[in-house]
């Protein structure tokens, strides 16, 4: 009769250990693997009135170009699903559409400021973010740029434990989530007859872009641009789906 | 009524939507609530050119925003129609009623005598429809009331019909209680809605108690 032996303590550690070690290194591809399906996509989409914001949306939406009247102020959309090639259809949910509207802090103020955006950003803490711009209304889009920019980048108030401890760094949490940016240059259609390009365009973007690019590369995310008419359709397929694939990309990481 | 502070937003071409004006006694926190929430949500008013109508939102400090929008006929630069212009008044949530039937008394005789006339079914669709799942909260039930927009029409009856089923209601419930007479999208719209059939083609499978107006 064989006696078994009895498996030293040390042995036992080391399994526990290595169990572990498998089981936290595949949250995040079972996590990847429901991403799109059973855990909804989220993003926001920001940018100055009449840059197209809910055309495009209602472009990745249902799939048409439309001429919707200006948004009035923030709404929640329904869930809808986006194609993906060589994918499941994917699950977007908890978009909001707002105004790009500019809320000055004073009336005599000239600073400009988007309220809505921020509240957005805090209590959405959205995965990526689209960002719209035309070639009309340099200055103010510059400013909402700008705005968006540093409302990424700013830090939390000083907090109380307790602050901290129940659903504080709110901004911490929703820079760390941000992990895509597009900056798209909308109504393409109307660019021949001004001669225009997205270069043209987004050469008086260049600080922005470039600060841009350093937040999102420094957050471990990516940063897209990308033309587009939201009115026509032109370009909007593959930058959603640009968009959408970087969101899933850097998601299963 | 006039006494209560109000913030008046409108959209212009070129500047878009806005606050045109703020009396004295809003605080900051209730002027963001109001840009929060002022507008109804959905897309199309283009549509609905002329529209009166009147919804209620909660406001911080215990005050409820009541606020009369209307449909205007103006355009943006872009040449987008469908513009809101909107008086919103503050008020504590426990003077809703009077407002309520100060609405009512301003409409035209003929459409509260109409509207009177379609109680009895609106209130036994209403209670019907509350009763009609258990599993959910009283509060958390939609009722919509849906007509046909038609651009000689103001919604004054669907707006009256709201207004009568809201003051039917018990009044310790009426300060807890959202509606809005007009809107696309049931979201965020609060109890009693009115939504024109034309948009209410996609919600058709929604479990709502629906009333249809001849």
């Amino acid at each position: 009769m064989s006696i078994v032996p009895v498996p030293s303590p040390d042995w036992l550690l080391k399994l526990a250990l290595a169990a572990a070690k498998q089981l936290s290194d595949l949250a995040p591809q079972i996590k990847a693997q429901l991403e799109g399906n059973l855990i909804p996509l989220d993003f926001a989409v920001f940018g100055y009135r009449g840059t197209g914001k809910t055309t495009f949306l209602n472009f990745m939406r249902f799939g048409i170009p439309t001429e919707p009247p200006p948004t009035p102020s923030m709404e929640e959309l329904d869930p809808f699903q986006i194609y993906v090639v060589g994918r499941r259809p994917v699950k977007v949910a908890g978009i909001y559409d707002v105004s790009g509207e500019e809320w000055k802090v004073h009336k005599k103020s000239t600073e400009l400021t988007w309220p809505l955006w921020e509240e957005i950003f805090l209590r959405q803490t959205p995965r990526g973010i689209i960002f719209m711009v035309d070639h009309e209304s340099l200055k103010q889009s510059k400013a909402a740029l700008r705005y968006v920019i540093n409302m990424i980048k700013r830090s939390d108030p000083p907090m109380t434990f307790w602050q901290r401890l129940f659903g504080g760094r709110q901004r911490q949490i929703a820079r760390k989530n941000l992990k895509v940016f597009m900056l798209l240059v909308n109504k393409l259609d109307q660019w021949e007859k001004r001669s225009l390009t997205k270069g043209k365009i987004l050469a008086d973007y260049a600080e922005e872009i470039q600060d841009l690019h350093a937040l999102i590369t420094k957050n471990g995310g990516k940063y897209y641009q990308d033309e587009i008419s939201a009115k026509d359709g032109t370009n909007c397929e593959r930058a959603i789906q640009n968009f959408v694939l970087g969101l899933l990309a850097v998601s299963s990481r | 009524m006039d006494s209560f502070p109000f913030v008046i937003i409108s959209a212009k071409a070129g500047r878009g939507y806005g606050v045109d004006d703020v009396s004295a006694g809003i605080s900051e926190h209730q002027l963001f609530a109001i840009q929060q929430s002022w507008a109804p949500g959905g897309q199309g008013w283009s549509r609905l050119i002329g529209a009166q109508f009147v919804r209620t939102i909660v406001l911080p400090n215990n005050s409820l925003g009541w606020i009369q929008l209307e449909v205007t006929p103006e355009h943006d630069e872009f040449g987008r129609r469908g513009l809101l212009l909107s008086k919103t008044s503050v008020i504590p949530s426990t003077l809703v009623s009077k407002f309520a039937e100060d609405y009512l008394a301003t409409t035209p005789s003929s459409v509260r005598k109409i509207s009177q006339r379609y109680m009895p079914r609106v209130l036994a669709q209403f209670f019907l429809g509350q009763l009609g799942l258990s599993w959910r909260m009283f509060w958390k039930r939609q009722t919509i009331i849906t007509a046909p927009f038609s651009p000689t029409d103001d919604w004054s009856l669907v707006n009256a019909i709201i207004i009568r089923l809201f003051l039917s209601l018990p009044e310790f419930l009426r300060a807890s209680i959202l509606f809005s007479t007009l809107c696309l999208s049931p979201k965020n719209a609060g109890l009693l809605i009115g939504i024109p059939s034309e948009h209410l083609g996609a919600k058709a499978d929604i479990n709502l108690a629906k009333i249809k107006l001849e």
